[in-house]
């Protein structure tokens, strides 16, 4: 009887070393295939892109010449549309190959200053918000407040991509606002524009992957419905969340809220 | 203070004259190289305020040239990374040499670039 226990005991406790050395084993693939799948999207991107890149930019040239005779402009400027709206899908299958959540890893988080983050996010989103006629106005609550942790590279995407959106969607000499607010738990950042807003049975949808709101298709800015589902997915691993406000014809407010480095 | 010299680094000639033509218009004197080893030469000749990146380059990564460059003695340029490549450890990678303008070229029309790379140089210039 004794001797039947040990056996036991001997054969359950091989075969939960095996487990445990198989579930090792599949893990060590699984990163070899998502190292893979990178590289594979990161020369993908370029091999398809550049030859788009120099298409746009010739089309980009040809449609400022001043000597283009009207028929002329209006075949350019179709075919400049046409090859924006590649890209636009290009970068949609890319980005989705290239997301790989299982990247995130909790060593990837270091201490991080939220407000310079934003800082610098709104800095990039001002170039372009100028040139829109637009402005981003940055309330900058969080100076010399305690770090966060988090993943740098991947948080700035979710606050380059809220930005990006609210100067996309704003109509000229509107101002977005950038307000940073704290709790004794919780940091939280608010992306606030005066846009075009998003349709109330909508709200649910934006976060789901690949919906865009139906008022923005029509308005014609390019965009996937992507970002926003990338930037969920992000704010999720960091224990955070993120929420959205919008009443349509009047602004969206997107809210990001963190832990706070206590 | 306005640029007085760029670099424009790229391997596709097309982009290259584009992108040159559009800095041209600012004022300052542009070159071009299409490779690393061409772009560290003109480094040693030149004192560039502004170099323009392209990460893929037919001898070595565009970042062997950022590198090349900040092991020179200072000033040293400001660097903007232009890329077509989907890749966040790139980002990582551009960040970690201290370089924080990355743009995808396929996103922008070369006179987008040309304002946005202008006024991150001079907001580290104010800075």
């Amino acid at each position: 009887m004794l001797a039947l226990d040990l056996f036991l005991f001997i054969f359950s406790c091989g075969l939960i070393l095996c487990i445990i050395g198989l579930l090792i084993h599949m893990k060590h693939k699984m990163r070899e295939l998502a190292d893979l799948k990178m590289e594979f999207v990161a020369t993908a991107s370029h091999e398809l892109r550049s030859p788009l890149t120099a298409v746009r930019w010739a089309l980009s040239e040809l449609r400022n010449s001043p000597s283009l005779s009207q028929d002329a402009r209006t075949i350019v400027n179709e075919l400049y549309d046409r090859i924006t709206a590649i890209i636009t899908r290009s970068n949609t299958f890319l980005e989705t190959a290239a997301a790989d959540y299982t990247h995130m890893k909790r060593k990837d988080l270091k201490n991080i200053d939220l407000a310079a983050m934003v800082r610098e996010s709104v800095a990039q989103a001002q170039s372009v918000a100028q040139m829109k006629h637009t402005s981003v106005r940055v309330d900058p609550l969080f100076e010399g407040t305690a770090p966060i942790l988090a993943d740098p590279v991947r948080l700035r995407l979710v606050f380059d991509n809220l930005l990006s959106n609210a100067v996309k969607y704003s109509p000229e000499h509107s101002v977005v606002r950038v307000s940073c607010t704290q709790d004794r738990t919780h940091k939280i950042v608010s992306v606030q524009d005066q846009g075009i807003g998003i349709p109330k049975n909508e709200l649910q949808a934006v976060f789901s992957g690949y919906h865009r709101a139906s008022n923005a298709q029509r308005s014609g800015a390019l965009g996937s419905g992507f970002g926003l589902f990338m930037a969920k997915k992000i704010i999720d691993f960091h224990g955070g969340t993120i929420t959205c406000e919008s009443e349509e014809g009047k602004g969206t407010t997107f809210s990001v809220s963190l832990p706070a480095g206590v | 203070m306005e640029p007085q010299n760029i670099l424009v680094l790229d391997d596709n000639t097309t982009l290259l004259d584009i992108l040159a033509h559009h800095f041209a218009k600012t004022g300052a004197k542009v070159q071009t190289a299409t490779s690393c080893n061409e772009a560290i030469e003109k480094v040693k000749a030149t004192h560039f305020d502004i170099a323009l990146v392209d990460l893929l380059l037919p001898d070595h990564p565009g970042f062997d040239f950022v590198k090349a460059v900040k092991a020179m003695p200072e000033p040293h340029p400001f660097f903007a990374i232009l890329t077509d490549s989907i890749n966040a450890s790139q980002v990582a990678d551009a960040i970690e040499i201290g370089v924080t303008t990355y743009i995808q070229k396929a996103e922008h029309d070369p006179g987008e670039i040309v304002g946005m790379v202008m006024d991150r140089y001079r907001n580290q210039k104010k800075a």
